[in-house]
């Protein structure tokens, strides 16, 4: 190889080795305002919204908590026709549900009376600490209801007739009562629990109780201890519902905790969830507290007074809870008419 | 039904009280995450302390 030849080698490298450094500085020039860097980014975000994707595109807040830079959320739209459209087709049907069946339930066997008549004579059936727990949760479901059926039905049913500003001032006002109101509630649940979970564990009696539809089907009324089988289910649904809503309530009251539900409250999505079945379970509860608020009052003949004064007349006692009468009903008591317990 | 009358009354005294006590708590956490607190907590670490990006 000659030395022309070389020199000739040496300077086209060098001038290819020019190019190849000036190149992506010069290329960079023309994609600096890229026309279609906004079309980009946009796809990405689009990307990550998709199934198998963050589903979630956060952005970058200067306030301390990080999670309040959720941008966008599509879970957010599910949630939405749940709590818009879902949830209160389901309330709505559960609850005009029930009214219509025990609407239904009253034209058919009206006011079930006691068989006998009233004696005059009364036992004690709850103390006043077993009422006041009763009637705590009650009063606390009553109103939890009311303000919570408001965020479901308010704005479609109230905000017509009450205007913007009453409304508003009112859904306020029923969403701090919601809040502070439903420690009552669970206080009431915790008494409830503690004095008769006993009497509600499984009887063998039971079984004839549910054989016989609580006395509707036959002539005699089942047996039945303090509470019976009926009375057993109210009780259940409300200790067990009534602690998922506390549970679901709790952790939507204080979002973002830890604890053991941290995979459901860590995340708006799981937030989301949890709202949907707080509203889940308690428009069933409402459903069927409707039934027992009815079987207590107007369904009921001497029903009420249990609650009431905490005193059953002997003859109500012996006809719906006879396993208990023949305990705390006094030998002495006058007898009447024989009649089936319920 | 004096017990009635009771559990109502504490229903709402229980409420009330709870109203307080997390009204406080709230309106502490509100500040701890406002923007004005961050700046106050960085005024207070100096400012020429390095912060950590």
């Amino acid at each position: 190889m000659s030395y022309s030849y070389w020199r000739r080698f040496v300077g086209a490298c060098a001038i290819v080795l020019g190019f190849m450094v000036a190149l992506p500085a010069f290329a960079q020039q023309p994609t600096r305002v890229n026309p279609t860097a906004d079309s980009v980014k946009e796809q990405q975000l689009l990307e990550a919204l998709k199934p198998g994707g963050p589903q979630s595109v956060q952005g970058r807040i200067s306030i301390p908590d990080s999670r309040a830079g959720s941008l966008i959320q599509p879970g957010g739209q599910d949630w939405r026709v749940w709590r818009d459209t879902t949830l209160p087709r389901i309330g709505a049907g559960a609850i005009s549900g029930m009214i219509v069946l025990l609407l239904a339930f009253f034209a058919i066997k009206g006011r079930i009376k006691v068989e006998g008549g009233l004696s005059g004579k009364q036992v004690q059936r709850f103390n006043s600490t077993e009422r006041f727990g009763h009637w705590l949760t009650a009063t606390a479901f009553i109103v939890l209801g009311l303000t919570g059926l408001n965020v479901t039905y308010g704005r479609q049913f109230l905000l017509p007739v009450m205007g913007h500003e009453a409304f508003t001032t009112y859904a306020q006002l029923a969403k701090y009562l919601h809040n502070y109101m439903s420690f009552a509630f669970v206080l009431g649940l915790v008494l409830m629990f503690v004095q008769w979970v006993i009497y509600n564990l499984p009887m063998p009696s039971d079984i004839r109780w549910i054989l016989q539809g609580g006395g509707i089907f036959g002539k005699k009324h089942p047996p039945a201890g303090k509470f019976n089988f009926g009375q057993k289910i109210v009780f259940w649904v409300t200790i067990v519902g009534g602690g998922l809503l506390a549970a679901t309530g709790y952790a939507l009251m204080f979002p973002f905790y830890g604890g053991i539900a941290a995979g459901y409250t860590a995340s708006v999505e799981g937030l989301q969830s949890v709202s949907m079945w707080h509203g889940l379970i308690a428009v069933i509860m409402i459903a069927i507290i409707f039934a027992h608020i009815y079987i207590g009052t107007i369904g009921m003949q001497g029903a009420f007074w249990s609650m009431g004064s905490g005193k059953v007349d002997t003859n109500w006692a012996k006809q719906h809870h006879s396993i208990w009468a023949a305990k705390v009903v006094p030998k002495d008591a006058p007898a009447t008419k024989p009649t089936p317990a319920e | 039904m004096r017990a009635f009358f009771f559990a109502v009354v504490t229903a709402f005294a229980l409420a009330g009280i709870a109203s307080l006590a997390l009204e406080s708590v709230q309106s502490s956490s509100d500040r701890a995450n406002s923007t004005s607190a961050v700046r106050l907590d960085y005024a207070k670490d100096g400012v020429n302390r390095t912060q950590p990006h």
